[in-house]
């Protein structure tokens, strides 16, 4: 039942959109030696979307960085990035979180 | 009952959910390693600068103390105990600060301004950084106001002035804490906003503050930050900073605040608890290297603001427990030569009842002097001589039953005017009368009036001139200095007094027993 109601892809264009204006590069000390992005999505990512996730990782580290994905349902959508030292958190249960300490 | 509309509420919500904008943001984030009693070491956690804030999960904050290779040491401000191994830490490039205002005024709150008193939340405006630089020297200007303190020993020989570090020291039990309470008391209608620091102490201990407080309706102008002795060492160490960044909110709006530090020792072994935990090398006493730092960044910020800065100021009651009355310990020693001078009490005197106990030999206010009003300093010139001679010849003459008649007097005097500096709690008295009182015995009134009535006197002579020279009370209060024809009038007002009232003789009986 409830799978049915999760969306079936983890990424929109509006969530990819803004992931292009963060800015890594400048945290990106640590950050240099690591290869791989660990992404953990609440339903799996498509070719696609992996693609274009690390296009957008590679261009902002200037650096080819691989995906990994990791599925956990409890983001309930969207998806995380973890790079090193940096994160970078889009997903739905996050969303949640900060919702009930602002409210 | 509040009658709440469920619609209402509903709407609310809603419109509170719609408003809400996740800002998706990256952060650098590290891993929780270890935590033990209150520290946390921290793995990850790249470009985390010193004194940053750093957020644990269940929003619990730490704060970066030690930068090693590869790991980083934090305080944890809040329960350590719900924390688990290989939590996220993320860094939040913000420096630890507290809410600040005049809506604090009246509260008891903790040292992260939360409040404690269950009035319900503080609506504050502002925040200032918990720590901050003093100002520098272009900025101040020597203080030139006083605090009155309402108490006779200290406002007639050790003054203190506005923007002052005034140490308050001596051993348990000797009326530190009641001395500081008085001084707020007699602050009622006037223009100095108190904020009292407790640290470490007990909770009940507080509470009794408190309601004392509230009894004199003193609260209505002080601040209480509260960091009891079951709360944390990281809380109890920052709590003396966020006393001083509220009393920095005022100094910065141009007003006069008074901050106390009850007690600074606790503080030190607080920190001492912190170093040792973060394994930092131990000096003396066990205490880390920089625990001299600690206790003079804090009191350097009490200042007093040239005009062109506002004018503001803010000034620094720090107090010491001293162990067997050993000043020479290192923490006392420490804050002695920080401060601008000491107030110190002695239980021997407190036991003998010459309540409050200074030891007027060695207490000393070395800018004060600057502050006091003319008035004061015309009567009390020759106070302090006085009382040092009285102790010195009282010690050698308990022995000796003869004595030439200059000496006798002199015990006399002194005998009398410390009699005059007795002085009960919760009763400050106004600097117009203390300087009436300490004229009367300064100018040998009183010499002979029997010791044993001098308490009685004193409460009778203040009501006579009450009820009958009101106006000269005014006139000192509002020129500050005594006249001529003033000193005069004052003269004839006591002896008048006393022939009404027939203090004139000495008892023939005492006299004897004394002499």
């Amino acid at each position: 039942m409830i799978d049915d109601q999760i969306p079936k892809t983890a990424i929109n264009e509006e969530l990819l959109s803004r992931l292009k204006e963060e800015v890594v590069l400048e945290l990106a000390d640590k950050i240099q030696k690591e290869k791989k992005a660990l992404v953990t999505s609440a339903v799996p990512l498509t070719n696609e979307e992996k693609e274009s996730l690390k296009n957008i990782l590679s261009r902002q580290v200037e650096r080819v960085i691989e995906i990994e994905n990791l599925v956990d349902k409890k983001l309930l959508g969207g998806f995380k990035i973890v790079l090193g030292d940096w994160k970078y958190d889009a997903s739905l249960a996050y969303l949640f979180q900060s919702l009930k300490e602002n409210l | 009952m509040i009658n709440l509309d469920s619609l209402a509420v509903f709407s609310d919500i809603t419109k509170r959910i719609e408003q809400f904008k996740l800002e998706n943001k990256g952060y650098l984030i590290g891993y929780l390693e270890k935590v033990q009693d209150g520290v946390a070491e921290i793995t990850g956690l790249s470009k985390v600068s010193n004194q940053e804030l750093v957020e644990f999960p269940q929003k619990i904050f730490g704060l970066v103390f030690n930068l090693e290779k590869d790991k980083v040491g934090a305080i944890v401000l809040g329960d350590w105990k719900k924390l688990r191994q290989g939590d996220e830490v993320l860094s939040t490039s913000e420096l630890l600060s507290i809410p600040v205002g005049e809506e604090l005024i009246e509260r008891v709150i903790n040292p992260l301004g939360q409040p404690l008193d269950g009035r319900g939340r503080i609506k504050t405006k502002k925040f200032y950084p918990i720590e901050k630089i003093a100002p520098g020297v272009t900025l101040r200007e020597p203080v030139n106001n006083p605090v009155q303190t309402g108490i006779k020993a200290i406002d007639s020989m050790i003054p203190i002035g506005r923007g002052q570090r005034e140490l308050i020291i001596g051993d348990r039990g000797t009326g530190k804490t009641a001395l500081c309470l008085d001084t707020i008391i007699n602050q009622k209608g006037k223009d100095l906003i108190c904020i009292y620091v407790a640290i470490g102490q007990k909770s009940s201990r507080i509470a009794r503050v408190v309601d004392s407080l509230k009894k004199y309706q003193a609260l209505s102008h002080t601040v209480v930050v509260a960091a009891n002795a079951s709360d944390p060492a990281s809380w109890q160490y920052l709590a003396p900073y966020a006393g001083c960044a509220i009393g920095e909110y005022f100094l910065d709006q141009g007003k006069d605040a008074l901050v106390i530090y009850d007690d600074l020792t606790k503080h030190a072994w607080a920190y001492r608890e912190i170093s040792l935990v973060l394994r930092r090398p131990s000096g003396r006493e066990a205490y880390p290297g920089d625990i001299f730092y600690l206790h003079s960044r804090l009191l350097e910020r009490a200042c007093k603001l040239s005009k062109k800065y506002g004018g503001g100021s803010l000034t620094a009651l720090p107090i010491i427990e001293t162990q067997a009355g050993d000043l020479s310990a290192y923490i006392p020693t420490n804050v002695i030569s920080i401060t601008d001078g000491q107030i110190y009490l002695e239980s021997d005197l407190f036991y003998a009842g010459i309540r409050p106990a200074v030891n007027v030999g060695l207490s000393v206010s070395r800018v004060g002097g600057a502050a006091q009003i003319r008035a004061m300093k015309q009567v009390t010139g020759k106070l302090r001589l006085d009382l040092a001679q009285y102790r010195e010849l009282a010690a050698f003459t308990q022995f000796t039953a003869e004595l030439d008649p200059k000496t006798k007097a002199l015990i006399e005097r002194g005998a009398r005017m410390v009699e005059l500096l007795k002085q009960g709690q919760f009763e400050p008295l106004e600097v117009e009368k203390q300087v009436a009182l300490i004229f009367a015995g300064t100018e040998g009134l009183l010499d002979d009036v029997n010791v044993n009535k001098m308490e009685e006197f004193e409460t009778k002579y203040l009501e006579f001139l009450d009820k009958f020279y009101p106006s000269l009370l005014r006139q000192i209060s509002k020129e500050k200095k005594l006249k001529t024809e003033v000193s005069e009038a004052l003269k004839r007002a006591v002896l008048e007094f006393k022939e009404k009232y027939g203090y004139t003789t000495v008892d023939q009986k005492a006299d004897e027993i004394s002499g």
